[in-house]
């Protein structure tokens, strides 16, 4: 049976706060996109087939991805030096919120661009995240329709 | 004396034996092409064949020992077979797909879910099915179970809903998502009965969406199945 674990497998790392790792080890051959610049997205979502198809779907655009579990996980990489062209953060992550998440990578100085998703969307949540310092507030499921035009803007100006 | 002579004598004639019987075996290996590349006279080792194909039995010997082009000829019979069998099941998935469509049980977004299956992750339709269905199971029994409270905690509902609603609607399961849509107001409102009534029609919309997803996992397996069996040739 397959596991969260066994899916994407390849360069998993335990950090230690709850939350893993899953590298993009398998790039798939032929990507449905392709982009002038190399670029790299972090996907924060406690959800994991939310996590496995937002991943997936990046990845078969041609986007370098890795994701996890938790805003501690999230903020940890960053932290280690790890950079993305794209960052997508679910609302309701648990322990750290998203929002938290999202302030606190912004307050490391993190400019790059940040999207932040909710199964709903409810005004009170959107305007709680956009003050956080997330660039746009979007509602689940995070498909190819929402987030090429993004790529696209992050790939004209890189 | 006279067993020695009879020996010189046998011995004298196994040359002409021999000619005879290579004439012979040429003969034969003639006749053996003959029927291997017609299929004449071995229809019982072809029947045999096709009812190991059909039940799945890998067949391991064909006696007596196979010639390549015994081997060849029933590679060739199942490679075909097992080509028209994936054509049709996969052309039978997506029409399953598109009936679902037309009822509105599956909107577009299970199509991301079959995109991303390739080469690299040939089981992803099946392990996402399998893992939708044993969160959602999860997450329904949750709600479920504080909704029943005497004092509900909606916050606890809440998230369940979220998680629900989120893997939902990644796999396509747009009438999951209106039920947890429903129940979310009611849980914003604070209303036991609604929130009763909107998880129960939750639990309906799963049913009908876990019974044709299962039945498009079982398609999904039939395919695999064939390609185990190709690669045993």
């Amino acid at each position: 049976m397959a596991s969260d674990t066994d899916y994407d497998s390849d360069g998993m790392r335990d950090n230690g706060n709850g939350g893993s790792s899953e590298g993009n080890g398998r790039r798939r051959r032929h990507p449905m996109m392709t982009w002038r610049n190399n670029l790299r997205a972090l996907v924060v979502d406690n959800g994991r087939i939310c996590r496995i198809m937002e991943s997936g779907l990046l990845d078969a655009y041609g986007v370098e991805v890795e994701a996890v579990g938790t805003g501690e996980a999230a903020v940890e990489l960053i932290a280690s030096g790890e950079t993305f062209d794209l960052i997508v953060i679910e609302m309701f992550l648990p322990f750290m919120s998203g929002p938290e998440t999202a302030r606190t990578i912004r307050e490391m100085g993190i400019t790059s661009k940040i999207l932040g998703i909710a199964p709903m969307y409810w005004e009170k949540d959107a305007q709680e995240f956009l003050a956080a310092g997330i660039d746009e507030f979007l509602e689940k499921p995070f498909t190819p329709e929402l987030f090429v035009p993004f790529l696209r803007e992050i790939d004209n100006q890189k | 004396m006279r067993k020695f002579l009879l020996t010189v004598a046998w011995l004298r004639m196994l040359p002409s034996l021999r000619q005879i019987f290579s004439s012979l075996g040429a003969l034969m290996d003639i006749g053996y092409a003959f029927v291997v590349l017609t299929g004449v006279g071995r229809m019982d080792l072809i029947v045999k064949g096709w009812q190991d194909f059909g039940s799945r039995k890998p067949v391991l010997n064909l006696t007596p020992s196979p010639s390549k082009l015994e081997y060849i000829f029933f590679h060739n019979v199942f490679s075909q077979g097992k080509k028209m069998a994936e054509t049709d099941v996969k052309q039978q998935i997506k029409d399953y797909v598109q009936t679902m469509h037309e009822q509105g049980i599956l909107d577009h977004n299970f199509e991301n879910v079959q995109n991303l299956q390739c080469q690299e992750n040939p089981h992803f339709v099946l392990e996402i099915i399998d893992m939708f269905c044993r969160d959602a199971e999860i997450c329904i029994a949750e709600m479920a179970k504080y909704v029943d409270e005497p004092v509900v905690d909606y916050a606890k509902v809440t998230g369940f809903i979220h998680q629900l609603k989120g893997s939902s609607s990644s796999v396509g399961g747009c009438r999951i998502v209106v039920a947890c849509r429903e129940l979310r107001k009611a849980t914003e409102n604070k209303m036991k009965e609604g929130c009763l009534e909107a998880c129960n029609k939750i639990k309906r919309e799963y049913f009908v969406v876990r019974d044709n997803l299962n039945a498009i996992a079982k398609m999904e397996r039939s395919i695999h199945t064939d390609d185990a069996m190709a690669g045993i040739f």
